[in-house]
């Protein structure tokens, strides 16, 4: 504790590296379960294959999926990025898909029978239906990212896992507890934001 | 007066997993301020039969036209935005109030703002609904308030067309046959043509103007209650309209069809007075409570008499 108070620049600069990691992931993740999970939500039959791919990824370790990503991208940011992205969207798809699933068919059909367009009923109708369930879904991937990022400071991507590994490296515990800390504070902070905008979309 | 004719040529609907038509070579015309009821059991065609009309299901054969045009030559959402839609339960969307709800069609139609506002507190007192219902959400609404607000939003934009699939299907008898009512007042003061679909027979001769019977996708009788129940043109029909319930039958007579012309001097005026639009089921019970003669009366005006004999000399008619 007492380590973190003493450095607040060097802690609040790798916080923001790790926030980038984890929010440039977030996104790029995102742009993809989200078309995924709505298109898989209406084929039941291609969820399976989805689910095993992206499940499959989840059960790497994450030193062995940097390990087998850095020869083909190298190492830094980028590839922490692409590695915490195919984490999320494990998670992100199967609420999306689950988020869409949940939907009253009946209410749709309202929405067509009332004359909206189909663009219209996936705007007004559906996402705002789903919202809720796939904020939850965002809510669960970021906590998840943030620890996992960590591992990032491994291949030069920065953030707060460079704290464990100095402190392993330096045999330095202050660190190391300091480096924990952060990170937690970090992950606690970041569900009590995701649960209030879920809170919000939910009323 | 703001009411379509819809003509049904030659409907079929064949979905593509089934080996069966859904609906099998149905005509029929609906006249412009008509209340047609469809009437069937589950899986007899009727909802099928509703959604060509607006395109929900497009019909494997034939043509739906409406006020003289096919309807398929429209674009499917700019048609459905000039007929009314009203489902069971689930039709209000969870996620807007209830005045969001009733604006949807007159915002999809680019109304202003000003007139979207004064016609959602035009058509919830229409409804029966108190203004301060504008700001909630249907969750906070009981079940018959729900289809309250999903017909005053079918109304909104002032269409031609009702379809109604089962509207009150999920509600207790009691609200039913409130909302019965209350469609039937709508339908007096606004002469919009109205399709209704229901299982339940005796909301049917309620409502009807006429009714069609659909049985494993055919259409086996379209006529007024009264020739339903009297003149079945099918075993199936009989069974369903179950003619020899005498008390159903005098349900969808009325007491100016059975009063007889001539009033003796004698019963003119101390006898009990039944207005000419009550049915003969209401008329028998009043009689059987209050004594016969009744003196049949019209805007103040006296028609007849009724007695029990003249009842049941109607009946044999």
């Amino acid at each position: 504790m007492s380590w973190l108070l003493a450095h607040p620049f060097e802690v609040s600069e790798l916080v923001g590296q790790h926030l980038a990691i984890v929010g440039t992931a977030l996104a790029a993740a995102l742009a993809i379960a989200l078309p995924l999970g709505y298109w898989a939500a209406r084929r039941p039959a291609a969820t399976g294959p989805i689910y095993g791919i992206f499940g499959a990824i989840y059960t790497i370790p994450s030193l062995a999926l940097l390990a087998l990503l850095v020869p083909i991208l190298g190492l830094g940011f980028w590839t922490a990025v692409v590695a915490l992205a195919a984490y999320a969207q494990m998670i992100l798809i199967r609420n999306t898909a689950a988020a869409f699933q949940g939907i009253d068919p009946a209410q749709v059909e309202a929405a067509a029978g009332l004359g909206m367009t189909r663009a219209q009923q996936l705007w007004r109708v559906e996402l705002p239906l789903a919202l809720p369930v796939i904020v939850g879904g965002v809510r669960i991937a970021t906590v998840a990212l943030i620890a996992i990022a960590s591992v990032a400071a491994w291949i030069n991507a920065g953030g707060l896992g460079m704290l464990f590994f100095d402190g392993i490296h330096r045999n330095d515990v202050q660190k190391i507890v300091a480096g924990c800390i952060a990170s937690a504070a970090l992950a606690v902070i970041a569900d009590a934001l995701l649960r209030g905008i879920e809170r919000i979309v939910r009323s | 007066m703001n009411s379509a004719r819809v003509e049904l040529r030659g409907i079929g609907v064949r979905y593509p997993a089934s080996n069966r038509d859904a609906v099998a070579n149905v005509d029929l015309t609906i006249a412009p301020g008509e209340l047609l009821v469809f009437l069937g059991a589950s899986g007899s065609g009727k909802s099928t039969l509703l959604r060509t009309i607006n395109r929900l299901v497009v019909p494997t054969t034939g043509t739906v036209v409406i006020d003289g045009e096919d309807a398929a030559l429209r674009p499917a959402p700019e048609l459905r935005r000039g007929i009314g839609y009203v489902i069971q339960a689930g039709g209000l969307l969870p996620h807007l109030t209830v005045g969001q709800n009733i604006a949807i069609v007159p915002e999809l139609l680019g109304w202003e703002k000003s007139r979207i506002a004064a016609r959602v507190d035009e058509l919830l007192h229409m409804v029966r609904l108190d203004p301060s219902y504008r700001a909630r959400l249907p969750r906070r609404l009981s079940g018959g308030e729900q289809q309250r607000v999903g017909v005053a939003r079918a109304l909104a934009a002032e269409p031609a067309l009702l379809l109604m699939d089962e509207p009150f299907g999920a509600l207790d008898a009691i609200v039913r046959s409130e909302l019965a009512g209350e469609i039937l007042r709508i339908h007096r003061d606004l002469g919009t043509t109205i399709v209704f679909v229901t299982h339940d027979i005796d909301e049917a001769l309620r409502l009807a103007d006429r009714i069609a019977v659909f049985h494993d996708g055919r259409m086996l009788q379209a006529d007024v209650p009264l020739r339903l129940l009297t003149h079945p043109a099918d075993p199936y029909v009989a069974e369903l309209t179950d003619a020899s319930d005498v008390l159903r039958r005098l349900g969808v007579m009325h007491a100016a069809d059975a009063a007889t012309a001539e009033v003796p001097a004698s019963v003119a005026d101390g006898a009990a007075r039944i207005d000419a639009r009550s049915t003969l089921r209401d008329a028998l019970g009043r009689m059987l409570l209050e004594g016969e003669p009744l003196l049949v009366v019209e805007d103040g005006r006296t028609r007849g008499i009724l007695r029990f004999a003249t009842i049941a000399a109607a009946l044999r008619r």
